[in-house]
């Protein structure tokens, strides 16, 4: 579940980055008022992630999807070109971010014992899922 | 003056990441108030970096430095495990965003 907190604040960051560049300076209300919840959402999803995941690992990944997530809708969006680059960086940052999943899932099969549990707040459900994602 | 700002900018972004991690999901508070802190010192500061900055250097560098200094002291202050896995899924990812921004200018 952890994973899923954290596609979703990257999805928000995302959302954020783009906003951000259509207020202007913060001179447009519509599209601050989008950025400011954009960037409500990202830090609330990113703090649920981290109840069980490292910081390390949650902000390098946040901010690496969010990037990619950046460049590849402003070349939608705005028609910018994807060079070689970028291709390169694209596989560098998901192929870390892989990395690191598949890091935190071995450690989690290995010693689920170990690993930090919430210790208060909703949801109070005794985190079945990581099993489940696991497998 | 512009690098001032920028290095101001990444102590807070890290200690915005490093409260996060205490807040257990926004349910304590002091955490939450200074995690709430730290993120509007540093978008603020960022943005003072980037009057005179290029965007996708400052911002970069930001989250780049930012990265690196939340992975060191989250295995400094929460005993977060850095494996030779992890290390280099980490310089990856960096290295990746660094490319990123340079390409995209």
């Amino acid at each position: 579940m952890a994973w899923i907190y954290l596609l979703i604040a990257s999805v928000f960051e995302v959302v954020f980055a783009l906003a951000t560049n259509a207020t202007h300076g913060f001179t447009e209300l519509g599209p601050s008022l989008l950025t400011a919840a954009a960037a409500a959402g990202g830090i609330f999803f990113l703090s649920l992630a981290l109840r069980t995941l490292d910081v390390g690992v949650g902000y390098t990944v946040w901010t690496g999807i969010g990037s990619v997530g950046t460049v590849v809708l402003g070349t939608v969006i705005f028609d910018e070109a994807i060079n070689g680059w970028k291709v390169l960086a694209f596989v560098l940052i998901i192929g870390g971010v892989l990395g690191l999943k598949l890091a935190d899932t071995l450690a989690a099969r290995q010693a689920p014992d170990q690993r930090p549990q919430p210790q208060n707040g909703p949801p109070s459900r005794p985190a079945p899922d990581r099993d489940a994602l696991a497998a | 003056m512009a690098w001032a700002f920028l290095s101001i900018a990444v102590v807070f972004e890290i200690a915005f990441a490093l409260g996060t991690n205490a807040t257990q999901g926004f349910t304590r508070l002091w955490p939450s108030v200074f995690t709430l802190i730290a993120a509007a010192g540093g978008i603020f500061t960022l943005s003072l970096a980037l009057r005179t900055l290029d965007v996708g250097v400052g911002y970069t560098i930001w989250t780049g430095v930012g990265s690196i200094g939340t992975v060191v002291l989250g295995s400094v202050i929460y005993k977060e495990r850095i494996t030779l896995p992890k290390l280099l899924s980490f310089l990856a990812i960096i290295a990746g965003v660094i490319t990123l921004r340079v390409a995209a200018g």
